[in-house]
């Protein structure tokens, strides 16, 4: 026993001197050979476990060594839009959890779930606690198409549709109706491909995802067949990617329309010039210019998808408050440069029959706390992620420059927020002395019982959902209920 | 002797090796399973045990100790993104992201998506010659590589570059530019 002991501790210690954080194990075998550290580390507050909230975390442990990092995150859950935005059919992307949770296991980060800040706890306490507080929110106020109709039933915004898909709880009980024939989508981006392949798909090929079943059953009872993509500009302009575009037009049972019409001369010059920086819209382009010309004559094709370019939505027509058909205003591109090419209307309406709209134009940014951060034109004032000078408060990732981007832009913020803070850190640390980092903050919602979920207990979460998963055949079954999420803490 | 050399191995091998975290290495190599770091460590109480894991982290690894493969390794160069170079050894066949996984050089948020073509990250950029003799990008890798930052002409992913015997002293460069070049 006393050698056995002695293995484990020696084996511990050689651990501590390969790699500086040790590995958490589910037996904190190695844990307390890990030195304590110090009272007196600089302490960093992390809003947000999404991307950008663990990317900039990584930056921050890698290239201190003592900095403690506390995480934040409004739901019981964390990871944001890689767990209820990235589409079930993109499990690759998800992988980045991996990384993620290598980085929750360091001594040095802990993670409070089930607190919004700005509302459970104001952006001020934070503040007065942490030496660096870093705002990762992402753009959460989702916009609106502002025209008549559009609280009738059956219209849906992206964050709803998406929200319902992906198992996000305050959206399982929406009442879709899939039961017509014909679903318009406002937008053009890669989210309103993902509503368009989520309708088109042939739903066994999601039915081992991690998908809400519920959702994925009505899915199966589907009669949609036509969908309309609608953008407000040009090809050019088109927000999606070549690859998510594909993904629908390469399916065996659906045909794809679009108007020829777009891609005059200006457009087919510019496809000609050699432009890195534009290489993506090229390539996108003349893809599509490609299923323009293609008279696709699919004879096993029982569905459609229809892109149509240059509209703005302009009334939704409705019969017994049921959505029933949508009214567009047609617009032509006016300048020379097909680039920076103007929308101008052509005063022309044309009505799309629709029995689902779902609105993807995308996210606007909010200030969690409108007295202390500077906002203007839609953005947060900053100046490479720093919001205040001296004050220690940053931004990073969506919430800093708009929801535009994929994986690797909010790794690339991150590394920027990330240098900025770690500069400031010294002079902060010298300004606000020693701070207590989440102690008091902690203890209050103690005393108030308010649940908080930790790392652990988000495990249990995770183990549960992948176990319940498994029997269904499924990646994952999510839990559906912040209430259920929050037992796992008393359990 | 072989259980001994296990043994002496394994003592140098770095721990994130030994708990499998290396996820992207097994992905990138195609292999379907993956190691958890519980999975590894509640193993190791016993020397035995010990032994027997070091063996199966060898196999996953394709580790050997015949003197015939110590040509199938190449030195190849990296300059990070705040320009400092390091120095690689490569096995030929492995990816990029591979070696960098292998040589434990840590770039921050390199291989996001684990080598799946479904991320930019692991962006690089190479000099022409190089570029030149490598087949023509898949089209998943166009259509990741149209979203990373920095690109240039000579860029490619590091999960679908292949080491060869010809990479002896390249250098691959990572960009340093980490603003939103897409701009339209």
């Amino acid at each position: 026993m006393l050698l056995r002991n002695c293995f484990i501790r020696s084996w511990g210690a050689f651990k501590d001197i390969c790699k500086p954080s040790v590995a958490h194990t589910q037996h904190n075998l190695f844990r307390f050979y890990v030195n304590d550290v110090p009272n007196d580390s600089p302490k960093v507050c992390v809003v947000g476990s999404g991307p950008s909230g663990f990317s900039i975390t990584q930056t921050l442990l890698k290239n201190h060594p003592s900095l403690l990092v506390d995480m934040y995150e409004k739901l019981p859950v964390p990871f944001g839009l890689i767990r209820y935005g990235v589409a079930p059919d993109h499990q690759d992307v998800k992988n980045c959890i991996n990384g993620y949770n290598k980085t929750a296991e360091s001594h040095r980060f802990s993670f409070y779930g089930n607190i919004e800040v700005g509302k459970d706890v104001s952006l001020d306490m934070l503040w007065s606690q942490y030496h660096a507080v870093i705002l990762c929110t992402g753009a959460q106020k989702e916009r609106n198409l502002n025209i008549p109709g559009q609280k009738s039933k059956n219209i849906f915004t992206s964050k709803q549709f998406v929200g319902w898909y992906n198992g996000l709880p305050e959206y399982q009980k929406l009442d879709i109706d899939l039961s017509g024939g014909n679903a318009v989508i406002v937008g053009v981006g890669n989210v309103a491909l993902d509503v368009a392949r989520m309708l088109l798909k042939p739903q066994g090929l999601l039915k081992e995802t991690d998908i809400a079943t519920e959702a994925h059953e009505k899915l199966l009872q589907s009669n949609i067949k036509n969908v309309f993509l609608i953008g407000r500009r040009g090809p050019l302009q088109m927000a999606c990617t070549r690859k998510e575009l594909s993904e629908i037009t390469d399916l065996p049972h659906i045909s794809t329309s679009i108007e020829e019409e777009h891609f005059g001369k200006a457009v087919q010059d510019a496809l000609k010039k050699k432009d890195l920086k534009r290489r993506k819209q090229q390539r996108l382009v003349s893809y599509l210019l490609k299923m323009a010309k293609m008279s696709k004559s699919n004879v096993s094709a029982d569905s459609n998808l229809s892109v149509l370019f240059l509209r703005a939505p302009l009334e939704i027509i409705t019969n017994n408050k049921l959505v029933k058909s949508i009214k567009f205003l047609k617009y032509r591109m006016k300048d020379d440069n097909p680039y920076e090419a103007k929308p101008v209307s052509t005063e022309e309406v044309e009505e799309i029959p629709c029995d689902l709209l779902v609105s993807c134009i995308g996210y606007d940014n909010e200030p969690i706390d409108s007295a202390k951060i500077p906002f203007e034109n839609g953005k947060i004032v900053q100046v490479n992620g720093r919001i205040l000078d001296d004050e220690g408060l940053y931004a990073c990732g969506w919430c800093n420059h708009g929801a535009k981007g994929v994986l690797a832009d909010s790794s690339n913020d991150s590394m920027l927020t990330g240098s900025t803070v770690l500069s400031d850190l010294h002079f902060l640390f010298a300004k606000k002395g020693n701070l207590s980092g989440s102690r008091q903050i902690i203890t209050h919602f103690k005393n108030s019982g308010k649940t908080i979920v930790k790392w652990n207990d988000w495990k249990k979460i995770d183990h549960f959902e992948v176990t319940s998963g498994k029997k269904m055949n499924k990646i994952r079954e999510k839990v559906l209920s912040y209430d259920e999420m929050i037992s796992f803490v008393r359990s | 002797m072989y259980v001994t050399r296990c043994l002496l191995r394994s003592l140098s091998l770095k721990s994130s090796e030994m708990c499998g975290l290396s996820n992207a290495k097994v992905q990138s190599h195609g292999q379907m399973f993956k190691t958890t770091s519980t999975q590894s460590l509640n193993s190791i109480t016993e020397p035995i045990n010990l032994i027997k894991m070091t063996s199966r982290c060898f196999s996953k690894r394709n580790f050997h100790f015949s003197p015939e493969l110590k040509n199938n390794k190449v030195n190849i160069k990296f300059v990070d993104r705040y320009g400092k170079l390091h120095e690689a050894k490569a096995t030929v066949g492995d990816t990029l992201l591979d070696v960098v996984i292998d040589n434990d050089l840590n770039f921050e948020s390199y291989g996001v998506c684990e080598g799946t073509i479904s991320c930019s990250t692991c962006h690089v950029i190479l000099d022409q010659a190089t570029f030149d003799k490598l087949e023509e990008p898949l089209m998943d890798e166009y259509d990741m590589l149209d979203l990373a930052c920095g690109l240039t002409d000579t860029s490619r992913l590091g999960c679908q570059v292949h080491v060869t015997r010809e990479m002896e002293g390249v250098t691959f460069t990572l960009p340093i530019e980490i603003t939103d070049a897409r701009g339209v």
